[in-house]
């Protein structure tokens, strides 16, 4: 690519922001977003040519953060490995607050559902994409990208609610 | 008129046409029960977005910028080979993990327990695991599924060094939920607290953290260092037999 797109990188910078939060949606540890977010990063500035004319850049670089996702679960599921727990699982000052512990429920319980489903709820709820656009990043009609959704706000609302309504007590139960 | 959860799940996100739209409202208006799955939908709607949201005013790491603004474009070999940790295999590793946090958020609502255990000693000012709590908080990980009746949550490690559990445990008078963290060869009980039955009226849409009582989950906030333990490092912390760590010893060398 031209080195000197320097647009093409200051809208990039500009993003930044949002690829980390989608990458946070799809795995939750915060370092495997960053390191997410890189790769895509890598990515795209070595596929500019590629991107689409008239396709908006955040879109292309979601699949792209997608692609990156699918091919790293891909390639850690066949290597089946052991890894150690790294330094920046601690992030050492910072005091969790009930959103932090809300956030790592959602992201646990996010990790439970099913890749596809994760990515259009990702897509959906937490990036706010249209119908149209999430099914085009995930590359499948409208009607796979509905169906999944609902299905992964379903299984998500099962696992975050569970917790929270314990059985009533037995003197009210039917 | 019968709605699926598409049609739902497409009303609240504006993906319906004008037609549409006005049929789903009315049926939604017109049936209760349509009502209050529409309204938990919502909620969580809602509930996802905020605690994404509050990301985006996090700083953007430098080693972002860098990969956008650096010069030299690297293949992604090298971007892999750079990369020192493990990156998304970690991912693979925190399903398990996902219990962490669900272990925590589904108890309450799994525990059938009673009995009477004396697992907990209490010795002049202290309190300490005893019998079967502490053989589940030195043994037991959050992720695997056991038939004791104690249910492990969130492991972290404290600003103390110190490793800290939590655990939901059968007592007479109902499930417990505390905080023990590890002394030299026992579990110190921090906290210990009833699992209330305060539950919002039915339907009510709750924080699903709050399934912690309060003095549990202040407790964790304030002595928590970082992030809970994924399984890989709670199961690494058990090898370990939950010894304290000194300064900056709890990560393995960069190499």
């Amino acid at each position: 690519m031209d080195p000197t797109d320097a647009n093409f990188r200051d809208e990039l910078v500009s993003l930044l922001p949002r690829l980390r939060r989608f990458a946070r949606a799809l795995t939750r540890h915060s370092a495997d977003a960053d390191d997410l977010v890189q790769l895509a990063v890598e990515r795209a500035l070595t596929r500019i040519e590629q991107r689409r004319p008239g396709s908006g850049l955040l879109n292309w670089i979601l699949g792209i953060v997608r692609n990156a996702w699918i091919d790293e679960l891909r390639f850690r599921k066949r290597r089946d490995q052991v890894f150690l727990p790294d330094d920046a699982a601690l992030e050492v000052g910072e005091s969790p607050t009930e959103r932090h512990i809300d956030l790592w429920s959602i992201q646990a319980a996010l990790e439970r559902l099913p890749d596809e489903q994760r990515l259009a709820v990702a897509l959906v709820l937490v990036e706010g994409l249209s119908y149209r656009e999430a099914a085009e990043v995930m590359e499948v009609p409208i009607g796979t990208l509905t169906s999944r959704l609902a299905r992964g706000r379903i299984a998500l609302e099962s696992l975050l609610v569970q917790g929270d309504a314990p059985r009533k007590a037995p003197q009210e139960s039917r | 008129m019968n709605i699926s959860d598409e049609q739902l799940a497409a009303y609240l996100d504006g993906e319906l046409s004008a037609d549409d739209n006005a049929a789903v409202a009315a049926a939604v208006a017109a049936d209760p029960t349509l009502a209050r799955r529409a309204a938990a939908q919502q909620a969580l709607r809602e509930r996802v977005r905020r605690a994404f949201d509050r990301t985006l005013d996090e700083p953007v790491p430098e080693k972002l910028l860098d990969a956008v603004r650096g010069s030299t474009i690297i293949g992604l070999d090298a971007a892999k080979r750079r990369r020192r940790r493990p990156g998304l295999a970690t991912t693979v590793w925190i399903a398990a993990a996902a219990s962490i946090a669900l272990a925590v958020l589904v108890v309450p609502r799994l525990l059938r327990l009673s009995g009477d255990e004396p697992n907990i000693v209490t010795i002049g000012p202290n309190r300490t695991a005893g019998g079967e709590l502490a053989k589940a908080l030195s043994l037991q990980l959050a992720s695997e599924q056991s038939s004791s009746r104690v249910q492990l949550g969130v492991s972290f490690l404290a600003k103390s060094g110190e490793y800290c559990r939590t655990f939901i445990t059968a007592r007479n008078e109902g499930p417990v939920a505390g905080l023990a963290c590890r002394e030299q060869d026992s579990w110190r009980i921090d906290v210990i607290e009833p699992v209330g039955n305060s539950v919002g009226e039915r339907g009510a849409y709750r924080q699903a953290a709050s399934a912690l009582p309060p003095l549990v989950l202040q407790a964790v906030q304030a002595r928590i260092a970082g992030e809970p333990l994924d399984a890989t490092g709670e199961g690494r912390a058990r090898e370990n037999g939950w010894k304290r760590m000194v300064d900056g010893a709890q990560n393995p060398p960069a190499d």
